[in-house]
């Protein structure tokens, strides 16, 4: 009974982190901090689910499944970042800056 | 269709009102990165919104997963993460070697006569 109530706030939050992500990528001012949102936040509310699906399912399958999730997941989310950052600021795009001038 | 009796013939271990409030989030994550996609001055901010779809894709499968009690799911969410990375990198690269190359242009008349 516990460990069911464990596995329903894990799922919340990590539905909660993706959908703050969702929010940042639409309110964020420039398109840097928008990659900073999406990527960061998103990822990690993706690898809380996985270890949530380990917990609750169980057996060796299930968590060779969620270290290959977790894994490549971080490994490969800077690759993309980066990349898609330099071809932003080799095409010029603007960055914010917060004074009104 | 939103009676708590039949959400929880199809949720297994999770909570109906859980349920329910994970489907409202993901459904709005969703819908706030197709309003990135529309707005988005530039193609670069449409590509971090289409990557940010991606992961939310991730999330509906493992929530399906945990649901249904099969692992089975979770290899639909790792496919779609490795399709978003690898569509992310195609066009990143190819917007890098757009600059030095310019707008793409229509190919020149080949000229079959002999020489």
């Amino acid at each position: 009974m516990a460990i069911e109530i464990i596995i329903n706030i894990l799922i919340l939050i990590g539905c909660a982190f993706v959908c703050i992500a969702a929010i940042g990528v639409l309110r964020f001012p420039d398109f840097y901090t928008r990659l900073h949102a999406a990527t960061k936040a998103g990822a990690f509310g993706g690898a809380i689910l996985a270890i949530t699906c380990g917990i609750a399912i169980g057996g060796i399958t299930t968590w060779l499944q969620t270290i290959f999730i977790i894994a490549f997941f971080y490994v490969t989310t800077p690759i993309a970042s980066h990349l898609l950052g330099r071809a932003a600021y080799q095409r010029k795009v603007k960055i914010y800056s917060s004074d009104k001038s | 269709m939103f009676f708590p009796e039949v959400i929880a013939q199809q949720t297994g271990i999770i909570h109906p009102y859980v349920m329910t409030a994970c489907e409202i989030m993901l459904t709005t994550a969703f819908g706030v990165a197709l309003l990135r996609i529309w707005r988005g001055p530039n193609t670069v901010d449409r590509v971090v919104a289409l990557d940010l779809i991606g992961g939310v894709i991730l999330a509906l499968t493992l929530i399906k997963a945990i649901s249904e009690d099969n692992e089975s799911f979770m290899n639909i969410g790792l496919a779609v993460a490795v399709v978003a990375f690898l569509g992310t990198v195609a066009i990143a690269r190819y917007l890098e070697k757009m600059i030095h190359l310019g707008p793409p242009q229509a190919p020149k008349k080949a000229d079959n006569t002999r020489k």
